[in-house]
């Protein structure tokens, strides 16, 4: 049986924060339509939040920017890739850092109240693959990759 | 379009400086604003222990950590204290792996909460 997604998704909205709870339930929505369970829904839904977040945060400096998300839905996994309009220098640096460096959730909260690191750090621990790339006009594309086998990769039970 | 988030508040019973506050919806960042201004309310109005209710919390993430973060170290400034309650399964697993389990005041019942003041 030949390993295509069964859905291909691409979503563009504008570099809004507003636009993103109605994205992310949808992708979410989508996964439970397609057999997913309610956990990897919520925890894929996470994902996208975090991801898309960064990118209206530090990829559209711009008023007119936009994101755009493309998800391949496969029966065992989810693939995603955000690609934002393009950041300043060193938030793209502070990016790249959190996607390769783990940072303990203490010292990115510390004295603030939301740090870019931390969602990452989310990111990273709810799934199995992330990478970025950066072309030479600061166009940023993070691509994220989710399997249905991972219920014990965080070790969160409860 | 902002994710709905609604609080609702009870008083604590024998407690004067308490407030329990019921989160019921979606905490993101399109609405921490408003939490943090309607929590950083009742802080300054003298109600410096919050025990919040997650119950009805469907969903966190880690812009919301955040904040619940500095809640906990703001009350605790005005010696008070900002302690959860009822949390849900998804939500409990995205502040443990953040490891947030051991900088925020966890507990599995209102009333341990609520009686944890003191």
């Amino acid at each position: 049986m030949p390993d295509g997604p069964l859905h291909r998704i691409r979503i563009k909205f504008p570099g809004d924060l507003e636009y993103i709870p109605a994205v992310r339930k949808y992708v979410s929505e989508i996964l439970i339509v397609n057999r997913f369970t309610p956990k990897f829904a919520f925890r894929t839904e996470i994902i996208v939040d975090e991801i898309c977040n960064n990118a209206v945060t530090y990829g559209c400096v711009s008023g007119d920017s936009s994101v755009e998300i493309a998800c391949l839905i496969y029966e065992d996994r989810i693939e995603f890739q955000v690609k934002d309009a393009g950041g300043l220098k060193e938030d793209i640096a502070r990016l790249r850092e959190a996607v390769e460096a783990e940072v303990s959730a203490e010292k990115k909260t510390a004295g603030k109240p939301s740090a870019a690191g931390l969602g990452l750090e989310i990111v990273r621990l709810l799934s199995e693959e992330i990478d970025m790339e950066v072309d030479d006009n600061n166009l940023t594309s993070i691509r994220v990759v989710r399997r249905k086998e991972d219920s014990s990769k965080t070790g969160a039970a409860r | 379009m902002e994710s709905q988030i609604e609080l609702q508040y009870e008083d604590v019973q024998g407690k004067s400086n308490a407030k329990m506050v019921r989160f019921i919806g979606d905490l993101d960042a399109t609405n921490v604003e408003t939490v943090i201004e309607k929590t950083f309310n009742l802080l300054n109005e003298g109600f410096v222990n919050i025990v919040a209710d997650f119950e009805k919390l469907r969903y966190v993430n880690s812009t919301g950590l955040g904040i619940l973060l500095h809640f906990s170290k703001s009350a605790k400034e005005k010696g008070g204290s900002f302690k959860i309650a009822n949390v849900n399964e998804n939500v409990y697993e995205i502040i443990e792996i953040i490891g947030a389990t051991s900088l925020l005041e966890i507990y599995d019942e209102l009333d341990e909460a609520v009686e944890s003041l003191g």
